[in-house]
């Protein structure tokens, strides 16, 4: 019954904007993780090829609600400690396409797991690649460690 | 007298280099100049590249381009501000100076006019001397260490700078800051938990040991530059950071 309660609340009331950016935090770390397991497979660092196409799943299922994660209110002007740029806001239709890559690149992923061939899951993963750093260049504040 | 320069040499070096990202406005076409180099000091914008007889570097002889790169002078004989990363260019070698030189011939000339630099404050002109006072090379340095300051010329982001906007020496690599640069410290300390595999995997593949891909000005160095370096150079110019 409280489960079925909190649910309930959640739905009927928006997100705190600070649980949202921690959702998303998490759910890019969890995409991070799944990357950083995928280059030890391909590096050939560990005999886990068996792995890929859960690896890949997982960064499907990041990517394929990924967009909704950024909803009005939860830019930095409005939360301290996003690392999202006001860019997503103000250049929406260009986010999306950055998405949409993230999305295609990670099903590209997937069908090559699947299928098992060594190459297009290098080129699959190159692509992935490719997306997050696209979408971080230019919506993404760069790290000062 | 230019040297038998190779394109293809000369193209991998111009990626380490990272030549295009200042020397390609953002949307422009390749190399024609334009990207903005915006510092406290006023805002630099990259020439034009292209050999362009009147917009670009079709006018020029490889002596010309050689003593751009080494002493930062133009033709005219002005000198340059050190946006232009020639104080870490003068260690490059005659012989990949004619690499450089030779893919640089084979870009597509673009006629487009380079855009004056803005907002430099007078009292900073006075400061030029200060600027012009390096080292002249070329300078024999190892394989590594010849990869990372006089090609891949890293210090230029990953340092601190002073009000001038100087690299300040003793603290080389240990991060860049706004209101200059804003990059990571890269000095031996800061990458003690970065094992030789970890920067193999960022300098070919673009991912950290914490499977997030950086963006911003790496990415493409990595790209057009590190992931097409020789397994031995890029063996050389990781042990180079991770201090000899």
């Amino acid at each position: 019954m409280t489960t079925i309660a909190l649910l309930l609340a959640s739905s009927a009331f928006a997100s705190a904007p600070e649980d949202v950016v921690q959702y998303r935090h998490v759910q890019m770390e969890i995409a991070a993780k799944h990357m950083k397991s995928t280059t030890a497979i391909v590096k050939g660092k560990i005999e886990r090829k068996q792995d890929l196409a859960a690896h890949a799943a997982g960064l499907q299922a990041v990517a394929a609600t990924f967009g909704e994660l950024f909803p009005e209110g939860t830019g930095p002007d409005k939360v301290k400690d996003t690392e999202a740029r006001a860019e997503v806001w103000s250049k929406r239709s260009e986010f999306d396409t950055a998405v949409k890559a993230f999305q295609d690149a990670t099903k590209a992923l997937a069908d090559a797991a699947a299928k098992g061939e060594d190459e297009a899951i290098m080129a699959a993963f190159g692509k992935v690649g490719k997306s997050c750093k696209g979408c971080h260049d230019n919506f993404k504040v760069e790290d000062e460690h | 007298m230019a040297l038998a320069g190779d394109p293809a040499i000369g193209a991998a070096l111009a990626g380490l280099g990272g030549c295009a990202a200042c020397h390609t406005a953002d949307g422009g076409p390749p190399w024609a100049g334009g990207h903005a180099v915006e510092t406290p000091r006023g805002t630099f914008y990259g020439s034009n590249l292209t050999p362009d007889p009147e917009h670009g570097l079709g006018a020029w002889g490889f002596d010309d381009f050689r003593r751009a790169m080494r002493e930062g002078r133009a033709p005219d004989g002005h000198a340059y501000w050190p946006a232009f990363p020639y104080t870490s260019f003068t260690n490059l070698t005659d012989e990949d100076l004619g690499h450089l030189w030779a893919f640089l011939q084979t870009l597509e000339p673009v006629a487009r006019p380079d855009q004056p630099h803005e907002g430099i404050p007078p009292r900073w002109q006075l400061q030029v001397f200060r600027w012009r006072a390096f080292h002249e090379g070329p300078e024999p340095l190892d394989r590594g260490a010849y990869l990372g300051t006089a090609v891949g010329h890293c210090r230029e982001c990953h340092s601190p700078r002073t009000w001038i906007g100087r690299i300040r020496t003793r603290h080389e690599l240990e991060g860049g800051h706004a209101p200059f640069t804003v990059a990571p410290a890269i000095d031996p300390e800061a990458l003690a938990g970065w094992s030789a595999d970890d920067l193999d995997t960022l300098f070919t593949l673009g991912m950290s040991p914490d499977g997030d891909f950086p963006g911003g000005g790496m990415s493409r160095i990595v790209d057009e530059g590190t992931a097409k370096l020789s397994d031995a150079d890029r063996a050389a110019l990781i042990a180079w950071l991770k201090g000899g």
